[in-house]
């Protein structure tokens, strides 16, 4: 099935929130999945590390990124290492869904060497749609329902201020 | 390249004064809104609006597909009726079937593609969409309305003119989705086109075909034209709830970029040194329109009724200022701004929105900031020294508030495992909390300052300790680049009105007439007074509060 970008990541927002990411590493996360998948990386580096929340990759590559972002040069770059804690390609899918321009990318001793330029916007396109597999489309939507608050009458009732009919 | 000066404005209002609830919640549409520009743009192309497919029976139920050009290209609105039985019609989101359906569609449709919609959009949510599919809304009619109005022209009559007037709408969209919602198009597929640029643009289009399918189905049904001035005062009904509010706390750039092209407008109007003769009598015009607007403006809710008494009291009043005398000397819309600043955050905001109404000219082009190409552009702050003096700074307003008083977080918001329906919950009545959706940014960050090191510590150091803080923190390096990114309230609080939410990003939609039905739930009307599909032209800007024209 083809899937939006946006879609995709908003589930995967939720999942990874579901598994027990806080929010802004689940929201940074999923801009990244978004990225990983249109780039046809493999969707099973995805799922390691929703699989390892709410320890791993998710929180650890923001933490990376978060030193490296606050490493600014005076011409506004920030570079830095990253250890390999993640997949290569997960780390780029991570880097390449920065806000920031990315200009450099590679591997150095033990990880990746990244280098943004936090003074330019993203020129890459934004990701593009993508395919899932049924499996990893059931798991992230399994974990996404751990975020959503189970049905009650009193909730149907009242939790939206609305009536159930609307006939007038 | 032409150098284009800019032109000169007054300090913008603060955001401790703008991003405020109550004001928030006091809004009016504006000639920014997303509507007047998506309807200036249709009229400079004189877009030519056709029914290439009309398979509606008798009885008003079928498809049609309605199509219109905009900046080299084409969009068709497939709209599909159904007979709904009348237990099943609920505006709310827990909703599983509507009166009506409609794709916005990337081109025209050929018959494959008109069955796949057809067969799809009647399930909404259920159903699947392909990036062909740019929107995807639903609507409801208005049951008694839409009777009452096809029974008249059957009848050989027109509808009675004061019960259109009362309601407003033929139906009332109950959602419109966008943005790769269900598998249609991700926003930046038409993000670059003319004419879509702007925030909501492909929403806005839609709802103005859906109320011009609207008309057409009357007038089908019922098998005579409306006239003219009912037609055009027939707008697009709409229903929303809380699905509408966290997306203004979780779009904190867009939230600050349509503030700061609000603020920045009425601060270039604030600076205009004299105002011309016709300037002076346009401003009268529009006063006197909006006391005209705001005496039909009658809704059941006995409070926000009293709201419009006093409102309509107040707006004579403030109206006074706008007398011809007292609008010739030097900056004097910046003195009726002054003269102003102790009245009602309703009667201040309505006359924001009408001294921005005759100064196209210097205002409309501030709406192509209004979009966010770019995403956050704030890299995390250093260390927590820094992030602790911009907290004290910038977000006291967070910090004042004990949020383990029960007053002061009683409410919070959370999404349903029905149709995942957006709800805010009662956490000392209800159970839920523990999955409660991180709309508390105020709570967030009074709680990330509590837990700063007295020795200032680098950022990385202190969230891998602490990394329940990172939105927070993120929340406050946003701050200095983007200053209207936060509503200054805590959303948590028992004395949170939501619908003060809605009504600011309705407000910036284009809507009015709001009608709400709870603190949570509001109803409005898109399009209302807006030009009909053959009046796109010249003057058909002209439409801001609109009031009947018998």
């Amino acid at each position: 099935m083809s899937w939006s970008a946006n879609e995709l990541s908003g589930l995967v927002a939720k999942a990874a929130r579901g598994a027990g990411a806080p929010p802004e590493q689940a929201a940074r996360f999923a801009h990244a999945a978004a990225v990983h998948l249109s780039q046809g990386r493999a969707e099973r580096e995805l799922r390691s590390a929703l699989d390892a929340l709410p320890i791993g990759p998710v929180v650890d590559l923001y933490q990376c990124f978060t030193e490296i972002l606050c490493q600014q040069d005076q011409s506004g770059h920030a570079t830095g290492h990253v250890p390999a804690i993640a997949p290569e390609a997960l780390i780029r899918s991570m880097a390449e869904a920065q806000p920031f321009a990315l200009v450099a990318f590679g591997a150095d001793p033990d990880g990746v060497r990244i280098t943004w330029d936090t003074t330019c916007p993203n020129p890459a396109p934004p990701p593009g749609r993508c395919t899932i597999s049924d499996d990893f489309a059931a798991c992230l939507t399994r974990l996404a329902a751990r975020t959503l608050v189970p049905e009650s009458d009193a909730s149907r009732r009242a939790g939206a201020g609305a009536g159930l009919l609307d006939n007038d | 390249m032409k150098d284009i000066p800019c032109p000169d404005q007054m300090p913008l209002r603060p955001p401790s004064e703008v991003m405020r609830l109550a004001r928030m919640g006091s809004m009016f549409p504006t000639r920014l809104s997303f509507l007047r520009t998506l309807m200036r743009r249709l009229s400079v192309e004189r877009a030519d609006v056709s029914t290439p497919v009309w398979q509606i029976d008798a009885a008003g139920f079928g498809h049609a597909v309605i199509t219109v050009p905009l900046g080299g290209h084409i969009y068709s609105l497939v709209a599909v009726s159904t007979d709904l039985p009348d237990d099943m019609r609920t505006d709310r989101v827990i909703a599983t079937a509507w009166d009506t359906a409609y794709v916005l569609y990337d081109g025209v449709p050929d018959a494959a593609e008109i069955a796949r919609i057809c067969a799809n959009a009647p399930l909404q949510e259920a159903g699947r969409f392909t990036e062909r599919d740019l929107i995807l809304s639903r609507a409801n009619k208005s049951v008694r309305l839409f009777s009452h109005v096809t029974d008249a022209l059957r009848q050989g009559r027109q509808p009675d003119s004061a019960f259109v007037r009362q309601v407003g709408y033929l139906m009332r969209t109950t959602a419109v989705y966008g943005n790769g919602k269900f598998g249609i198009a991700d926003r930046h597929v038409v993000a670059a086109r003319p004419g879509l640029e702007g925030p909501f643009m492909a929403e806005m289009l839609t709802v103005w075909l859906i109320r011009h399918f609207t008309h057409a189905l009357a007038e089908h049904i019922g098998g005579a034209a409306l006239s003219r001035p009912i037609k055009r005062h027939l707008g697009i009904g709409n229903a929303t709830g809380l699905g509408m509010a966290p997306f203004l706390v979780n779009h904190p750039v867009l939230l600050n970029n349509w503030m700061t092209v609000r603020e920045t407008a009425l601060a270039r109007v604030r600076a205009v040194d004299r105002l011309t003769a016709g300037q002076i009598a346009r401003l009268g015009v529009l006063a006197e329109r909006a006391a005209r607007h705001l005496d039909a403006w009658e809704v059941p809710d006995p409070e926000h009724q009293a709201r419009i008494i006093r409102l309509r009291r107040d707006w004579v009043a403030a109206c006074e200022l706008l007398r011809a005398e007292r609008l010739t000397g030097d900056k004097p819309l910046d003195q009726v701004m002054e003269d102003v600043a102790d009245q009602s955050c309703d009667v201040q905001e309505l006359m924001v929105a009408l001294l921005l109404e005759p100064f196209g000219d210097l205002v409309d082009g501030l709406t192509e900031c209004m979009a966010d190409p770019f995403g956050a552009l704030a890299p995390p702050l250093r260390d927590t020294g820094i992030l602790r003096a911009r907290i004290e700074a910038d977000f006291h307003w967070a910090l004042e508030p004990d949020y383990d008083r029960p007053d002061n977080c009683r409410q919070f918001w959370y999404v349903s495992a029905a149709k995942q329906e957006p709800r805010l919950g009662d956490r000392f009545a209800e159970d839920g909390a523990s999955l409660e959706s991180p709309l508390d940014i105020a709570r967030r960050v009074k709680a990330l300052h509590r837990d700063l090191p007295a020795q200032s510590q680098p950022m990385a150091a202190f969230l891998a300790g602490h990394p329940q803080h990172g939105l927070a923190a993120a929340r406050v390096a946003l701050s200095q680049r983007y200053p209207y990114a936060e509503i200054q309230d805590n959303l948590i609080a028992q004395t949170c009105l939501p619908i003060d939410m809605l009504r600011c990003k309705l407000a910036f939609f284009g809507a009015s007439r709001f009608d709400p039905k709870s603190d949570l739930w509001t109803r409005i009307t898109l399009c209302q007074g807006a030009p009909l599909a053959d009046e796109l032209g010249a003057d058909a800007d002209d439409w801001w509060l609109p009031v009947f024209a018998q």
